[in-house]
């Protein structure tokens, strides 16, 4: 049975399709076998991190055609057991087709065998992210580490609370952190959110800013400019790794990580 | 401050009542840095006052739960629901832990010691004074003369001067045999004379030079 993730957060800009991206690419080193699905109804990027420049079929046709539909859509990515859906390459159909089909959608894809399957989400509280994020096992929020985006993460949690009522798998990522006081950010969320409003976060990890990301997106020798590909030795790499190992089996996560 | 509310010292700390004095430290360390004043994660959700109050119950939490004694007494009432709010506070905890050290207490207070700085009382006999004053010599038998005409027992010499009162009787009876080396036997001397009022440096020379005559006596027998 697979385990879906979703990965959402309450502005945009923050790092949703890296961090789906870099889970992607980490479990799929770990040897799971990963589904990658851009559901951004506000415009397609997962393509463009995993090295596609152009494709014929994408979620759309997952939402609108007939069960058999689904196999077509999967691209295979250039990182082995990682496969990805293209996303909405025009915005506006997302909204409306979205609300109707993610149910027979999702039991096309579980029919499939991936350990995982992971969805990227668009910014803000939407009503389309929400109808994924309640079928999800965990739900990952990523935010940075100024106000304005704690601001927001803040809203995003509430309206969710609003809109399911429950809160029960929320994982709360800080990205481009820099200091400690960063690394320690996702902690004070968890102690804030839990005063205020009573919610249960289940897990927080700190991802920090790496030169290495912006680099390797100057390597244009390469069609594929992540830096998963590029530099896989980088610590932002090695971040991912970690949390990755730290989801899927803490047993396995020995004292020197 | 309701027993059941979040103002729970445990929930404060976000600690499990099973938490261990190390773990209780670890957390507390962490909700100060959380609700420090200048923490991104409480923008829009606390204000500086809200913050600055959880602070002071942070503080007020730890200051009860590191206290051993104050968390065995704190859970105690906490677990017996039969106690008021006010009653868990920390100003009640600190009561009643004083009151139970009270009870408990065996210390008994140390007897003052009124002797210390009394002197035995002597009548004055001027003969022997001035006979005190112009002594050059002195010796073993001259010092006891001294010691008894101003009323110091040996057993009160020994308490005022510290030294064995068989050492004591030994310096009178000047028996080299019964005595320790001379760098210590001309300190206890000093403190004899100090202890008897006299001018312990003129003592202690006199007294040696007589000493060591007798000890080098002993050694050639």
């Amino acid at each position: 049975m697979a385990e879906i993730w979703c990965v959402a957060s309450g502005k945009g800009g923050v790092g949703k399709t890296f961090v789906a991206s870099g889970f992607g690419i980490s479990l799929a080193k770990l040897r799971r076998k990963v589904l990658l699905v851009d559901f951004d109804i506000s415009g397609a990027n997962l393509h463009t991190v995993l090295g596609l420049k152009e494709f014929k079929k994408s979620i759309v046709d997952g939402l609108t055609s007939s069960a058999d539909g689904c196999r077509d859509m999967i691209v295979r990515s250039t990182f082995p057991n990682l496969d990805f859906i293209p996303g909405f390459i025009v915005p506006q159909l997302g909204q409306e087709l979205c609300t109707f089909k993610v149910d027979a959608l999702l039991e096309q894809l579980k029919k499939l065998d991936y350990d995982v399957i992971i969805f990227d989400l668009g910014p803000g509280a939407q009503k389309a992210n929400f109808s994924l994020m309640a079928y999800a096992n965990r739900n990952f929020i990523v935010t940075n580490c100024e106000p304005t985006s704690v601001e927001k993460t803040y809203s995003f949690v509430e309206q969710y609370v609003a809109h399911e009522g429950n809160t029960k798998n929320l994982h709360l990522l800080a990205n481009f952190c820099r200091s400690s006081q960063h690394q320690g950010l996702g902690k004070s969320l968890e102690s804030v959110l839990f005063k205020k409003h009573d919610i249960n976060v289940r897990f927080s990890a700190a991802i920090r800013f790496d030169n290495a990301v912006w680099q390797s997106t100057f390597m244009s020798t390469s069609n594929l400019q992540n830096v998963f590909a590029l530099m896989p030795y980088s610590e932002v790499c090695h971040d991912f790794y970690k949390i990755c190992k730290q989801l899927i089996d803490p047993s396995e996560l020995r004292a020197v990580s | 401050m309701s027993t059941d509310s979040k103002n729970n010292y445990y929930e404060i700390l976000e600690v499990p009542n099973t938490a261990t004095q190390h773990e209780i430290t670890v957390a507390y360390e962490k909700a100060k840095r959380t609700y420090s004043a200048q923490n991104a994660a409480l923008y829009s959700v606390f204000t500086e006052a809200e913050a600055s109050a959880l602070r002071d119950l942070i503080e007020e939490a730890y200051s009860v739960l590191s206290n051993q004694n104050y968390r065995n007494i704190y859970e105690k009432r906490l677990l017996s629901k039969s106690y008021s709010a006010s009653d868990l506070s920390l100003d009640a905890v600190k009561k009643a832990s004083n009151e139970l050290f009270n009870e408990n207490s065996l210390l008994q207070t140390a007897p003052v010691d009124t002797s210390e700085s009394e002197k035995p009382a002597y009548e004055k006999n001027q003969a022997l004074e001035t006979e005190i004053e112009s002594c050059a010599d002195w010796d073993g038998d001259f010092l006891k003369k001294v010691r008894e005409y101003k009323q110091y027992s040996l057993e009160l010499l020994h308490e005022k001067t510290k030294v064995n009162p068989w050492y004591l009787s030994a310096l009178e009876k000047m028996e080299p045999e019964n005595l320790p080396a001379p760098v210590f036997v001309r300190g206890y001397v000093t403190q004899f004379a100090k202890t008897l009022g006299l001018n312990e440096k003129q003592v202690a020379e006199s007294y040696m030079k007589l000493y060591k005559s007798k000890l080098e006596q002993t050694k050639t027998k």
